[in-house]
């Protein structure tokens, strides 16, 4: 089954952690000169596999084969010594030092100067064509431009086998193609890669072979030209996923305004905000990365001060609010569901059921409480059943969860303090396939139970999906507003970058 | 992709090709500022950051200036010098602890460490007699294997830094005190002094105090050691976040390790000098060194959680701390009053610091829709 041509392969790998298996007995195999797409949901075990490969993590059972030579990475310092070399989805750069040394980092000469770093990354970076400065701190620099700095440093150690976690999420259209002209000089070159992707189009066109990973088992793998979107998402759910028409129905447009915002501006071009959200209506905010959406939702949720000399307005009901901390907002019945779970969406060291209790313990007012079993149970089997949250054993804490059921916990513990207004960030960033059809039912039946509904999201479909009326958010502004039969993705964009 | 999100995406490009300003991440550099930028780090530094570098060097040199109005004779010669050979030993414990602090790290017993190495040192060259430089070959080493037990421990078997060195910090303060009662009245009988030993103790190389040479030398080479040379580096990248140096490829635990043993390497030299000036050993040495140390790495604005920082940081912390109480020594304050004042500086400068980088921190973060000022491109 494998040829001379594969440099790199799994043979019955598993790995368990602490009693939950993450891979299954996955064979996986990746020859010279080719682009391997490794594609599944959150969960599936992909960047389990791919750490395994780089040497990050070790394998419980199984194998690793370098060149048909089974081998043992102890330490990712392993996997680069064999000429493996991983891009890793969460950032491993040094914030402190500059891009030269991070892209030398580790296999730096004994002896280094500012000045021979500085001109060797800059031919590593030049010979991608990627535009960042070498003599910049990593700390100043955008997420983007800390991907190509990634992605540089994998290809500067010149490493055989080169392995992408999700290397195009933060990445803009036009950076995208570029790393994909990357990937095919690469291929050219003979080295072999592997890359983990979502974007299931992504992986269509550029890969040769695709494997498919499902609850940590190798579902399929095969040439690319032998799937397509339809089968592919198939595979990956394992059931038949009703890729449901891009609508979903539309209960009547807003009754009562709920919450207003204003910022009477000090500006000479008008008012700069202005929103307003009604009840039994969602609303779409749309807008580039760094526009400032999210940045507005925690100060409408009293997560952050507004810094500048502009007056705000609240109003809630018709009636002026402020909110010094969220505790305030939550009180008025507003809540923010967060972009990022792990940051500041959950209390990872807990279970589901702490969580969504200690969420709903926001809206009580008192000291003298009495912690009761009783009703967190009851509280937490009603959520779990409402958003089909999937239950690992009893008490295992969230971080052991998969995005897609760790954000659906981020929602129910956001419903469950009761709210009026709710403001999703994101609400499907990283969740697998199979839930964002959930969580956009949820979305949808919040509105319609009468409250105001404000989306967040940099993926048009979604937006154009969920949203009853379209706003685009740029530079801190609001610049435009589309109710939902006159969207489309063109005005949007046109709006968002303009 | 589905036409709609190509469209959307080819726009996008199009629009990303034509204006710079909206490039979306990060700010690009305009060829003139690429020029005028250096090439080292510290020039590139915005303003707020050069402040913050050099907050600690102005009060270092304010202090220095109001204790020179304020005290006669404060700058005569022998003044300095005394000065200088004051500071030395303090500054090696901070810049003991400091390595260590880089490497993400903490050491609660360097001024435990620094006291046995100054018994051991009149031990090997009064008691045993051991020639001069065997018997400071015999210090540095005691004070690098206890730095490696340290390091074993916390790098490879995953104790707490913070329990460890402190529970370390406890036996060897037990041990000292064990072998000083021991050894007291042997060592205030043994007599024994060679040039190489008052030189150590006493001596000057060009006006400069023996052991200000030799801090400045450690200095020096340990600041080269930590910006220029690949283990140094590996230092910086693991204290600045470990699970990113491993990713890259470094044997973080082998760095740990090493920065223990640096640490107490340098710590156990304070105590050498330590020995050669004050020729009796006290069980008392070193007490509340550990804790000078901290406050003068804390002074110098470097931070504990790892990565920030650099030697001269800490030099400057300590020197702040080191005059300030000699400086009110000198002006009669009461004894029992320095512990608290070092506590109060302490307090005083983590309250500061913690204000100021977080007002820093709200002017760095990318625009908000609320402080953007900019108009429409």
């Amino acid at each position: 089954m494998t040829d001379a041509a594969t440099c790199l392969s799994v043979r019955k790998g598993t790995k368990s952690f602490a009693g939950s298996v993450a891979l299954d007995s996955v064979d996986f195999e990746v020859k010279g000169g080719e682009i391997h797409a490794l594609i599944g949901e959150n969960g599936a075990g992909k960047s389990t596999l791919a750490k395994v490969m780089a040497g990050a993590v070790p394998l419980t059972s199984g194998s690793l084969l370098i060149d048909q030579q089974v081998c043992a990475f102890h330490s990712p310092a392993d996997g680069l010594r064999a000429g493996v070399a991983m891009v890793y989805q969460e950032t491993s750069l040094i914030p402190s030092l500059t891009v030269a040394q991070n892209i030398l980092l580790g296999h730096e000469p004994w002896l280094n100067s500012f000045g021979t770093a500085e001109r060797a990354a800059r031919q590593a970076l030049k010979s991608l064509d990627f535009d960042v400065e070498p003599t910049a701190l990593v700390q100043d620099i955008g997420p983007a431009e800390r991907q190509m700095v990634e992605i540089a440093r994998a290809v500067h150690l010149n490493a055989r086998v080169l392995i992408f976690d999700e290397p195009t999420a933060s990445l803009s259209p036009a950076e995208r193609d570029k790393f994909f002209n990357l990937l095919e000089a690469l291929r050219r070159r003979g080295k072999a890669v592997v890359f983990i992707t979502h974007a299931l189009e992504e992986a269509l066109t550029i890969s040769d072979r695709i494997t498919v990973l499902r609850d940590g088992r190798r579902v399929v793998c095969g040439p690319a030209q032998s799937f397509d979107r339809q089968l592919l998402v198939q595979l990956m759910v394992g059931r038949d996923l009703d890729e449901r028409s891009t609508e979903l129905g539309h209960c009547g447009v807003g009754g009562l305004e709920l919450l207003a915002v204003d910022s009477v501006g000090s500006g000479v071009d008008g008012p700069r905000i202005s929103l307003s959200l009604k009840s039994g209506e969602v609303v779409g905010l749309a807008g580039l990365v760094g526009a400032g959406r999210s940045d507005l939702a925690k100060f409408i949720a009293g997560l952050s001060r507004p810094q500048n000399d502009c007056n705000w307005s609240i109003r809630l009901r018709g009636e002026a609010v402020t909110f010094n901390t969220p505790r305030d907002a939550i009180a008025a019945g507003i809540v923010y569901v967060t972009e990022d779970r792990k940051l500041d969406g959950l209390f990872e060291t807990m279970t589901t059921d702490d969580n969504i209790y200690l969420a709903a313990q926001a809206r009580r007012r008192g000291w003298l409480r009495i912690y009761s079993r009783a009703i967190r149970k009851r509280l937490a089997d009603y959520w779990r059943a409402r958003l089909a949250i999937r239950t690992l054993h009893g008490d295992a804490v969230v971080s052991v969860y998969s995005g897609g059921n760790q954000q659906k916990v981020v929602i129910a513990k956001a419903l469950a303090q009761d709210p009026e207004v709710i403001i999703f960030d994101e609400p499907t960033r990283g969740v697998d396939v199979g839930a964002i059809p959930q969580i956009h039912d949820v979305i949808r039946e919040v509105a319609e139970d009468g409250k105001a509904v404000l989306v967040i999201s940099s993926y048009l479909p979604e937006i154009l999906r969920l949203s009853d009326r379209v706003l685009v958010m740029r530079d801190g502004r609001i610049t435009a507003s589309f109710d939902r039969a006159d969207a489309s993705e063109d005005l949007i964009m046109h709006a968002a970058v303009h | 992709m589905t036409q709609a999100e190509d469209r959307s995406a080819s726009f996008l490009r199009g629009a990303l090709a034509r204006s710079p300003s909206l490039r979306v991440a990060g700010r690009a550099f305009s060829e003139r500022e690429r020029g005028l930028l250096s090439r080292y780090p510290v020039f590139r530094r915005r303003f707020g950051d050069s402040l913050d570098a050099a907050v600690p060097l102005l009060v270092m040199c304010g202090l220095f200036a109001a204790f020179a109005l304020l005290v006669p004779n404060y700058l005569s010669g022998s003044n300095l010098q005394q000065l200088m050979r004051d500071y030395a030993e303090p500054c090696l414990v901070a810049l003991a602890l400091g390595i260590v602090v880089f490497a993400g790290g903490i050491d609660l017993s360097v001024g435990a460490i620094f006291a046995l190495a100054k018994f051991t040192a009149l031990y090997l060259f009064r008691i045993e007699m051991w020639p001069l430089p065997v018997a400071v070959l015999g210090v540095l080493s005691v004070g690098a294997v206890i730095g490696a037990i340290n390091g074993v421990l916390i790098a490879y078997l995953k104790t707490r830094a913070f329990l460890t060195t402190l529970a370390m910090l406890l036996i060897l303060r037990a041990g000292l005190d064990f072998v000083t009662n021991a050894y007291t009245i042997e060592l205030a009988n043994a007599w024994r002094d060679t040039e190489g030993w008052y030189w150590l103790g006493a001596g000057y190389f060009l006006g400069v105090p023996s052991n200000m040479v030799i801090l400045l030398v450690v200095a020096l080479a340990l600041h080269l050691f930590l910006t220029r040379l690949r283990p140094g580096l590996h230092i910086m990248a693991t204290g600045a976040d470990r699970k990113a140096a491993r990713h890259a490829g470094i044997n973080t635990r082998r760095v740990t390790l090493l920065a223990y043993v640096l640490s107490g390497l340098i710590a156990a030299l304070a105590g050498l000098f330590y020995a050669a000036r004050q020729s009796s050993a006290g069980s008392d040495t070193g007490l509340g060194w550990g804790v000078t140390a901290l406050t003068a790495v804390v002074l110098g604005g470097v931070s504990l959680s790892g990565g920030g920082g650099s030697v001269g940081r800490v030099m400057i912390g300590s020197a702040i701390l080191f005059l300030l109480m000699s400086g009110l020594l000198r002006m009669n304050m009461p004894g029992g009053a320095s512990s608290a004042l070092i506590g109060a500086t302490l307090l005083g400068a983590v309250g500061i610091h913690i204000q100021w980088s977080r007002r820093r921190a709200r002017s760095r973060s990318v625009r908000s829709p609320v402080s953007d000022q900019r108009g429409a491109p």
